[in-house]
């Protein structure tokens, strides 16, 4: 067999690895799962490896190896991190060692959904034919090529005006087109269990004790054959005693179970498998659920961000609260918490009666079942799937909430422009203040259209002058810095149109990655980078005037129809 | 302090020199930065 020949029969017979880094916490870890369950699906044949971080990936190891062949494991205690005897020769010994053992891999692609500066660097530090996600380069700068990153990047932890749930955008960045989960027929046993898990990884993520005591003691004085296990980790134990240990549910004693700190994941798992439902926050739990179909109410709270984190399956309830400052960053001094008392407990107390008489959570029954003076504080939505992606509607009645408009317009947007999909979604009920927002955000789209008009005129000028004859350094230089008043100008649309932040934010992502190792094809990646930015604009500027145009009709029939009845 | 976190500080000085005099930095750079960011992703877990 010649040279060639062997060549091209090896390619054949490769067998094509993708490494996954998640180096987050365990619910990341579980929507990563959910996220290649398709690949392993449609291509049996890649190997699938994750590199992840000891504490949160060896708890959930029985989960991970149907997903992954082979797992790494970062571990601060082998590296030497939490010991005050160890030096640095010793942790880059072993550092090294890891890095020996993955060397054996021969890595296609590698593919960071972390995001964090550390995942950024330990991409950096793996070799691999091609790289998604954030890497850094011998520059320290933090680079990303992929384009479904560079909105991930954008938009995530950035605002509430991200539209995709974190599962799909990791579907999308692996490159692998959405597949609805099958919906799993449910048999519930005679004796319905709910899990409850009242906790979540910060205070301003989780209610009171008080307020899952008087949902529990509803739940079960209303139930009288419903049982409720309490689930928690060992540091939510003191938690755990002082919901069961309230004397009002003194009563109820045999029907509320409190594992907190009791089981491993494997084993909590087993728990929730078998369970009719599950409350609880923004946590873990919730996603554990969705993998076994047990039906879910989630209470979003804090800097929780339900459209990305809301358990990934269908028929999924969460409650958010109507609440100004809704969701918030980690960040934001918060005394009060007034999202906390937003979301009132009748309402969670009726979704659960509701849920577990085997009835249908929708619009009707959001506004026929429950007090309109508790509905003005709280947005209730549901889950589903539209052409594959994940999609939270909002079933409290009337005019949409602004978030929830731009994140219908980003959704379509984001799917026709980077995902080449097109979404079709009804008109969004307006009122007067959603009315005059959306006009106010036509301008600053306009201009954003401008500025990445001149964007292409520049880089073109460029162009041309580079290819010309003679180039004058000095026009090259003033249509530069003609392309640098232009990112600066998009900065001031941003202040006057702050619901453009992911566009704008998206084209300078855009442009700190542009393609290329010489002026030419940078000034082209510029190019396509403003005319990107302008098709995006223009895209949403179409929906916002239809929006309104369709609005506008509706007012003119009612208007009819009032002088009629004159 | 222990060991470790006094020899990463003086590591990072190190590197921010490169960096600011517009050098590049070897692989070995890029997995001391690594070993600090782990420390300190793990300083920050154990805090919250």
């Amino acid at each position: 067999m010649n040279a060639k020949v062997k060549e091209i029969h090896e390619s054949k017979n490769k067998i094509h690895t993708i490494a996954i880094i998640q180096l987050t916490r365990i619910g990341d870890l579980i929507q990563t799962a959910q996220s290649v369950s398709d690949l392993k699906s449609l291509h049996p044949e890649y190997r699938l490896i994750l590199i992840a971080r000891s504490q949160f990936a060896k708890p959930l190891r029985f989960l991970l190896e149907q997903y992954f062949d082979k797992i790494y494991y970062l571990n601060s205690s082998t590296l030497g991190l939490n010991s005050p005897d160890s030096n640095l020769k010793s942790s880059l010994a072993s550092l090294e060692l890891f890095f020996q053992e993955l060397k054996n891999e021969s890595i296609d692609a590698l593919i960071n959904l972390s995001f964090s500066k550390t995942s950024a660097y330990l991409s950096a530090c793996i070799k691999a034919n091609h790289k998604i996600g954030t890497y850094v380069d011998a520059n320290n700068r933090q680079l990303i090529n992929d384009k479904w990153s560079q909105v991930l990047f954008s938009t995530v932890m950035r605002g509430p005006l991200n539209p995709y749930s974190l599962v799909d955008l990791f579907k999308n960045i692996i490159g692998i087109k959405p597949i609805a989960p099958k919906e799993q027929l449910i048999i519930h046993s005679k004796i319905p269990n709910i899990i409850l898990h009242p906790f979540a990884s910060s205070e301003r993520k989780m209610w009171k004790q008080e307020k899952w005591v008087e949902i529990i003691y509803k739940t079960l004085k209303d139930n009288d054959k419903c049982t409720i296990t309490i689930v928690g980790d060992k540091n939510e134990v003191l938690k755990s005693q002082l919901i069961v240990e309230n004397p009002l549910l003194k009563q109820f004693s045999s029907r509320l179970v409190n594992l907190t700190g009791k089981t491993s994941i494997e084993e909590l798992s087993s728990v929730v498998s078998t369970a009719q439902l599950f409350i609880g926050h923004d946590s873990m739990v919730g996603h554990l659920s969705s993998l076994f179909s047990v039906p879910t109410v989630t209470i979003a709270l804090g800097n929780v961000r339900p459209h990305e984190t809301t358990p990934y399956q269908a028929n999924a309830i969460v409650l958010s609260p109507r609440t100004k400052c809704f969701p918030c960053f980690p960040s934001d001094q918060c005394a009060y918490t007034q999202c906390h008392h937003d979301i009132p407990y009748q309402i969670v107390n009726n979704i659960i009666k509701e849920k577990l008489n085997g009835g249908t959570i929708g619009s009707d029954w959001v506004k026929k079942s429950n007090s309109g003076f508790h509905l003005s504080s709280v947005n209730i939505y549901k889950s589903h799937f539209q052409n594959s992606y994940y999609n939270l509607e909002n079933l409290s009645e009337g005019a949409s909430e602004i978030h929830d408009l731009f994140r219908t317009f980003y959704k379509i947007s984001w799917s026709f422009v980077v995902g080449d999909l097109e979404d079709n979604y009804p008109f969004p009920k307006l009122n007067q203040t959603t009315h005059r927002e959306l006009l106010e955000t036509l301008n600053g789209l306009q201009h954003l259209f401008e500025l990445s008009e001149f964007g292409q005129k520049y880089s073109k000028y460029i162009l041309e002058e580079i290819s010309s004859q003679t180039p004058s350094i000095s026009k090259i230089k003033e249509f530069s810095k003609k392309i640098d008043e232009i990112d600066n100008l998009q900065t001031i649309v941003l202040k006057t149109s702050p619901f453009l932040a992911p566009i704008i934010d998206y084209s300078k992502v855009r442009k700190g990655n542009l393609f290329g190792d010489n002026v030419v094809k940078l000034t082209e990646s510029s190019y396509y980078a403003f005319e990107e930015t302008a098709q995006i604009s223009s895209v949403m500027y179409e929906l916002l005037q239809n929006t309104i145009a369709e609005y506008k009709i509706i007012q003119g029939k009612n208007k009819t129809t009032n002088d009629l009845n004159k | 302090m222990n060991s470790i976190n006094d020899d990463l500080n003086k590591e990072f000085d190190r590197i921010k020199k490169i960096l600011d005099s517009g050098g590049s930095l070897n692989p070995d750079d890029l997995k001391i930065i690594l070993l600090a960011q782990l420390a300190e992703e793990d300083q920050h877990e154990r805090q919250s």
